[in-house]
């Protein structure tokens, strides 16, 4: 029975105990530090931004950051969670989107991008940003 | 009503949110300011047409450095950048250096200092590329780079003419050739680092002597082969305030009675010049009074006597002392040196 993807182990501050696949759990150490319902979304996000990159789900840039706005569609509770547990495990991807989210939020600004503007300024700071990782 | 709030909102999105954006924006790492341009059109906007936040470039240990410096440069807001740093980033070569020479010739007018420290790939031909871009430039740092030869030195001079800080650590294979251009193209020079530059010779360091006379700072870490022909021409650098001779197995007190002619010296690493002794560390005591950092790290040859020099003068500047392995010293301990130099915060430099 060859597995041809690894899987690891996590255990939350929680003790709920979640199996992944090594890909997606790209830096495995300090999970005691998130609960498990913040690791449950952070490795929902992990999947739908590694399977997109590896092509194994076929989803837009434009659908994939539609799914990233709803993603952060949370609570401030929630969201301060996330970016703690984003920073604590380096998901810079992660840390980026809900950092913006949370300053548009307490500074009150509309993000009034079309997805099309958006995704122009992304690509063309896109050397600014970190490869590594998700 | 509707409408106060309204305008009320516009004054907040385009003139308070864009100020304090303005203020928290100068305080921010490269990444998070960029991912400010991702909040909203406005902010992005607002960010563009601050200038003073697009003046530097920071691809430090980045990977894909060659390409992503392409991309950077290519924004219309770098147009006027001043700094650009790719210390030890990875995947940056003389290739890159040509294209951004051909596609990228504005961007790099204004450009003062670039760093390629650790930048292994680059040869002299992606010096002479990346030189021809930016003739203002002040500060070049090549540290660690062993393809660079006097070749690639020849195409800076004839390229930068307002050189003040060169270092050429680790650049092994730099000769007096070098050392001769950089005396004949820089007399306004104020750093220059030559760490590990085991091909220079006295006869080329005598040349960079006499015509930088405005040195402020030297590097001669780890070369061991210069001798007092050299050191004693130190003396004619009366601006010298950091000299590091770590190494100088050659240098005697003779040379370093010369070299205590430079008073304004802050900065002495003599570790390891295993050929001095009190008397050459005296006469360093009674000239150079504002001295703050002095080791003297594996010297056998000097005494409590020195100290009791250095104490009379720079008790109240001296805040680092290195003087371990010193066995002719008898009173060493940290209480012994703290009842000489109250200030002493720091009792090892070498390692």
């Amino acid at each position: 029975m060859g597995s041809t993807s690894t899987k690891i182990k996590l255990r939350t501050s929680d003790q709920k105990v979640f199996e992944v696949e090594k890909a997606v759990a790209v830096h495995v150490i300090h999970v005691h530090s998130v609960s498990g319902d913040i690791l449950s979304k952070i490795l929902d996000y992990c999947k739908k931004h590694v399977n997109s990159a590896a092509g194994k789900e076929d989803i837009s840039p434009e659908e994939l950051y539609e799914w990233d706005a709803n993603f952060v569609k949370v609570d401030q509770n929630t969201l301060f969670d996330l970016i703690l547990a984003a920073n604590c495990l380096k998901i810079e991807s992660l840390l980026d989107l809900t950092c913006q989210t949370e300053i548009r939020t307490t500074f009150n600004i509309k993000n009034d991008y079309t997805i099309e503007a958006e995704e122009a300024v992304r690509r063309e700071n896109k050397w600014a940003f970190d490869m590594l990782g998700v | 009503m509707e409408g106060e709030g309204e305008e009320q909102t516009s004054i907040w999105n385009k003139e308070t949110v864009p100020k304090v954006m303005k203020i928290v924006s100068t305080r921010l790492a490269q990444r998070d300011l960029i991912s400010l341009l991702l909040l909203s059109p406005w902010i992005h906007r607002t960010l563009i047409s601050y200038p003073s936040l697009w003046l530097s470039i920071d691809l430090r240990e980045m990977n894909n450095a060659g390409g992503r410096l392409i991309a950077a440069l290519s924004l219309p807001r770098y147009q006027h950048v001043k700094q650009i740093s790719l210390e030890f980033a990875q995947d940056i070569d003389d290739d890159h250096l040509e294209v951004i020479k051909s596609k990228c010739l504005g961007s790099l007018q204004d450009l003062e200092s670039l760093n390629l420290n650790g930048c292994q790939k680059i040869s002299d031909k992606g010096i002479e590329a990346i030189t021809s871009c930016c003739l203002k430039l002040k500060v070049f740092s090549i540290y660690w780079n062993v393809r660079a030869t006097d070749e690639g030195v020849k195409h800076l001079v004839k390229n930068c003419k307002y050189i003040v800080d060169l270092n050429f650590s680790g650049c092994k294979h730099l000769s007096d050739k070098s050392l001769q251009l950089v005396a004949d193209n820089y007399p306004e020079l104020e750093s220059l680092n030559l760490t590990r530059c085991v091909k220079m010779t006295d006869s080329g360091l005598q040349q960079v002597f006499v015509k930088c006379s405005f040195l402020q700072s030297l590097n001669l870490y780890a070369l061991s082969s210069f001798t007092d022909e050299a050191y004693k021409k130190i003396s004619v650098l009366s601006h010298l305030k950091f000299l590091d001779l770590c190494g100088a197995q050659n240098l005697s007190d003779d040379g370093l009675s010369c070299i205590a002619k430079c008073k304004k010296l802050v900065s002495l690493n003599l570790t390891w010049c295993v050929r001095v002794t009190d008397v050459g560390v005296i006469a360093i005591a009674e000239s150079c009074t504002s001295l703050e950092f002095l080791s003297l790290f594996g010297i056998v040859g000097v005494t409590d006597k020195c100290l009791e020099a250095l104490s009379k003068s720079c008790a109240n500047t001296m805040t680092t002392l290195d003087v371990n392995g010193c066995i002719g010293i008898k009173r060493r301990s940290r209480d012994d040196l703290l009842k000489l130099f109250p200030y002493l915060r720091c009792f090892k430099v070498h390692s």
